[in-house]
């Protein structure tokens, strides 16, 4: 079943496009990675779906839901936390919780503490918003967005400011919540961090949504391997799997072949090719620590 | 559209402000009290004259202790960020931005009672009743039922200038501008020696001072004060609700 699907979703700020054109499409049971620099669109991309934004052009699809008002309805069965989590600053957490239970029509009373055990808030007694720890502040919003049951949750950088403490228990709460089958949309600027929790990949840049890929696919496109480019990957084929008896190894395009194996003898794998007859263009290790394929999806430098 | 008013006043019953008018009034009343007890020309002399003083100047004495509930009920949805939970959660602007006036006129109408209600118990228990003239009570809920309807526009207004400015300090100064325009007024037309009057028509706090004698006012004035009221109200609520339904949500 399709959660959310967007096609074309363009939205520009005087003049900036900002989303450009983003179609992507998560299914129940996803913990979709958005994954992007800082102002690449990942957060204007989830306003538009909560709707705190609207959009220049494109549709966004909800629960099967496409008309402003149905959206409305749909959106009632997410939670979300974009940028920065708000709270009533001069409430406790129990008491921002009672709030939205109230006003979101929750009937079940002990939602609150169960929910504020969940996020691990439940000894912070009186002690106001305003004065919890930036950790403690992400927690209740991720706790505000549970509070409803939601099938789909909306995290904008949940990790953004925690310290490495924090960031485990935020990790740890959302593979949690992950594990109740809560679909999930996340963005991180961080692609080692959402590979952990994710199994969903959406790679955006400059507003434009430049590669979706599975966990899978991520591990493939990751995974070391030599990358050879020759005239005839069939004759080159044929070559390694008689000659070097290698089996585990692919064809990636019309010129370049993967080998799994032999990566510290690349020369080896030359030099019996160039013996029969086949022209090797290039040959060379590659794959990538999840940071160097990201850097390289974006066409930057890692710094 | 309960829901979200139950959990408003929820959340406003815990802070002290949503107090600070009702404290503030009661103040005032027991001041009063006393400068009247004291003052040698006995400005006040029964609760029937209190309440009548009260009625001339709600448009300002009771329009003023409304700042503090715009505070409570609107702006902490952009001081501490928090509508973009109920926007993103699938609240609809309309229903956001209703609920929000019908939380302040509700709290407003009660202030209202509590500003005639006590007045006239404290007075009433300082200086005696005093003489009820005929066709009093009547005469009292009429006036008040009046001004009730002009506080009405000026929740509207009040909630309007809270969604179009947003900013604490910049919407303080706008809503104790507009408690100063009939003064303003005034003192401009004083200055230049002309008459205001008709200008007057149109300004809402003077309609709600004007509907303070109410029995006293011919058809044509009342049918004028209410659909100036009914202007305003309409006119803010409209643009309000446009603002808020085209509005990104910070």
């Amino acid at each position: 079943m399709t959660v959310l699907q967007t096609k074309n979703l363009t939205k520009s700020y005087g003049g900036k496009v900002a989303v450009d054109n983003v179609s992507l499409k998560i299914e129940q049971g996803d913990i979709f990675g958005l994954i992007g620099q800082n102002g690449a669109g990942k957060t204007t991309f989830m306003r538009m779906i909560t709707s705190m934004s609207r959009p220049d052009s494109g549709q966004i699809e909800l629960f099967g839901a496409t008309t402003p008002a149905k959206l409305t309805a749909a959106r009632t069965r997410t939670g979300s936390v974009i940028e920065t989590p708000a709270l009533f600053q001069n409430l406790t957490a129990e008491q921002n919780l009672e709030y939205y239970r109230l006003q979101r029509g929750i009937t079940e009373k002990n939602r609150v503490q169960e929910v504020l055990g969940i996020v691990q808030l439940t000894d912070t007694g009186k002690k106001k918003f305003k004065n919890f720890s930036l950790g403690m502040k992400q927690r209740l919003g991720l706790a505000v967005a549970i509070l409803g049951h939601p099938d789909f949750l909306i995290l904008d950088e949940p990790t953004n400011g925690l310290d490495p403490t924090g960031i485990v228990e935020m990790r740890d709460l959302i593979k949690r919540l992950s594990q109740e089958g809560i679909t999930m949309l996340i963005s991180s600027h961080i692609l080692t961090e959402l590979a952990q929790v994710a199994n969903k990949y959406a790679i955006i840049h400059h507003g434009r949504l430049i590669k979706t890929l599975t966990e899978a696919e991520l591990h493939e496109e990751c995974k070391r391997a030599l990358a050879i480019t020759v005239d005839d990957t069939a004759k080159a084929a044929t070559v390694l799997e008689t000659t070097l008896n290698i089996t585990n190894y692919k064809q990636v395009s019309q010129n370049e072949l993967r080998v799994y194996t032999y990566l510290d003898d690349p020369a080896e794998v030359s030099f019996q090719l160039s013996q029969a007859g086949v022209r090797v263009a290039s040959i060379q290790v590659v794959g990538d620590s999840l940071e160097d394929y990201y850097t390289k999806m974006i066409g930057g430098t890692k710094s | 559209m309960m829901n979200i008013i139950r959990a408003d006043f929820y959340r406003i019953s815990k802070s002290w402000v949503t107090y600070a008018p009702f404290a503030a009034l009661a103040l005032f009343h027991v001041a009063m009290m006393v400068y009247g007890s004291i003052s040698v020309t006995g400005e006040y002399t029964s609760g029937t004259m209190y309440v009548g003083q009260l009625l001339d100047l709600a448009h300002f004495l009771f329009a003023l202790p409304l700042i503090p509930f715009v505070f409570c009920v609107s702006v902490p949805s952009f001081s501490d960020g928090t509508m973009k939970n109920d926007i993103s959660w699938g609240m609809s602007r309309t229903k956001l931005y209703v609920s929000k006036l019908l939380i302040m006129v509700i709290l407003s109408i009660l202030l209202y009672v509590f500003y005639i209600g006590a007045g006239m118990g404290v007075a009433t228990i300082v200086f005696g009743f005093g003489d009820a003239v005929p066709g009093y009570w009547m005469n009292l809920l009429q006036a008040m039922g009046a001004q009730m309807v002009g506080v009405l526009a000026l929740c509207s207004v009040m909630i309007f200038l809270s969604f179009l400015l947003k900013k604490p300090y910049v919407l303080t100064e706008a809503l104790a501008g507009i408690l100063m325009i009939p003064t303003l007024i005034n003192w401009i037309s004083s200055l230049f020696n002309v008459d205001a009057s008709r200008v007057l028509y149109f300004d809402l706090l003077s309609n709600i001072q004007g509907f303070a004698s109410f029995h006293l006012l011919d058809s044509r004035t009342i049918l004028i004060g209410f659909g100036v009221i009914a202007v305003w109200l309409l006119a803010t609520s409209i643009a309000g609700i446009t603002l808020l339904r085209k509005a990104e949500v910070k």
